[in-house]
């Protein structure tokens, strides 16, 4: 989801498929999805409180830690279920396809991007839908 | 100072939109001026616990459906994205979330009855779960009941996931922060019409003034609650369609 969504960036190569799906519906379907996406909210980290300076600080810490990891969770799931819903599959890329997107500008992964989605056959393990 | 402090307040709450009310009991005459939703939840199992002496059956009720005001020429809920420009009138409520005030308990259910302003509502969500993939609006007419019927909601859980146990909740507290994230699930809801069984029409509501519901499927609006998306049927149960009841306390 970090190759097709930036601004909604989790850590995992996965793109989502759709055999011969045209790009502007391809678009429109993402840009959907990274639009609910982006209405999740940030969970409030629960900080336990502490009189100890350091041990308020490793419980702040680890409170945020959390709540980000929350987020990015939350964040992922909306993608999934939109997507799935659309009627696209997630696929795990290839450590080459990694590499070889990591490499492109926006415009040219983007590009990359839309072949991968519309290719007849998918370019890694396909996910649990 | 005080008492400009106070007038300050008063003048505020004056001003504030009109809240909805969920009634813990039947008025005395239905307001001419308002509309109400009369709908029954059913209490889902409990997962945690797997026959242990004194465990509860049930879950509590802590989340419930979240009803907004819904444009169907915009698309999207009055006063937010694409339906900006047509937000409800000042004084006027946008939006009911869910109040833990039952009109009646049954065995497993719970009723409720809701106050609102008449229109186009739609069933924006269920809990923090937005129903932004499809869901249903439905009419309200001033001075009646609308009611929704019987309603059963439970997480949708994603192909390869497995809700929660007693064993898997254990396993992550002692993982702690950096052990794998437990999955989670955004809610789904399904409605049936009311029955021999369920909890009966209150004494003092009019048989009359009740009438069901007419959902229009297919509505669609932004992720306005903050939380996950789901179709309201569940777009993980269509895909594993039947059997998504196997949860529910029946």
């Amino acid at each position: 989801m970090l190759l097709l969504a930036p601004a909604v960036a989790v850590a995992e190569p996965v793109y989502f498929h759709k055999p011969n799906v045209e790009r502007e519906a391809f678009e429109a379907d993402l840009s959907e999805c990274v639009e609910l996406a982006g209405g999740v909210d940030r969970p409030r980290p629960n900080i336990p409180y502490s009189p100890n300076v350091y041990a308020a600080a490793a419980g702040a810490f680890l409170a945020g830690f959390m709540a980000s990891k929350e987020h990015r969770h939350m964040i992922k799931n909306v993608l999934r279920t939109c997507m799935t819903d659309k009627g696209y599959r997630r696929v795990e890329a290839t450590d080459a396809v990694s590499d070889e997107l990591k490499k492109l500008d926006k415009a040219e992964r983007a590009a990359r991007l839309f072949t991968l989605a519309a290719s007849p056959e998918p370019a890694g393990q396909v996910l649990p839908q | 100072m005080r008492s400009l402090v106070l007038l300050a307040a008063v003048a505020l709450a004056a001003a504030s939109p009109a809240a909805a009310r969920t009634l813990p009991k039947v008025p005395p005459a239905l307001n001419p001026a308002k509309a109400y939703i009369l709908v029954e939840y059913r209490l889902l199992k409990n997962p945690y616990g797997g026959g242990l002496p004194g465990a509860r059956k049930t879950m509590p009720l802590k989340a419930g459906l979240v009803f907004a005001r819904y444009d169907p020429a915009l698309g999207d809920i009055r006063g937010m994205g694409k339906a900006r420009a047509n937000p409800v009138a000042p004084g006027e409520q946008a939006a009911e979330g869910f109040r833990s005030k039952p009109l009646a308990k049954g065995a497993g259910s719970r009723l409720f009855l809701i106050e609102v302003d008449p229109g186009t509502w739609v069933i924006q969500g269920f809990g923090g779960t937005s129903f932004s993939l499809g869901s249903y609006t439905f009419e309200l007419a001033p001075g009646s009941v609308t009611d929704l019927g019987i309603v059963t909601a439970e997480p949708d859980w994603a192909e390869g996931q497995d809700p929660p146990d007693m064993g898997s909740l254990m396993k992550s507290a002692f993982a702690g922060p950096f052990g794998k994230s437990p999955d989670i699930a955004p809610m789904r809801a399904v409605f049936r019409p009311r029955a021999a069984g369920d909890i009966p029409l209150p004494a003092g509501i009019p048989a009359a003034k009740v009438r069901p519901v007419e959902f229009v499927p297919g509505a669609k609006f932004g992720n306005y609650l903050g939380g996950l998306v789901n179709k309201i049927e569940g777009v993980n149960a269509g895909l594993r369609k039947p059997h998504w009841t196997s949860s529910t306390n029946r």
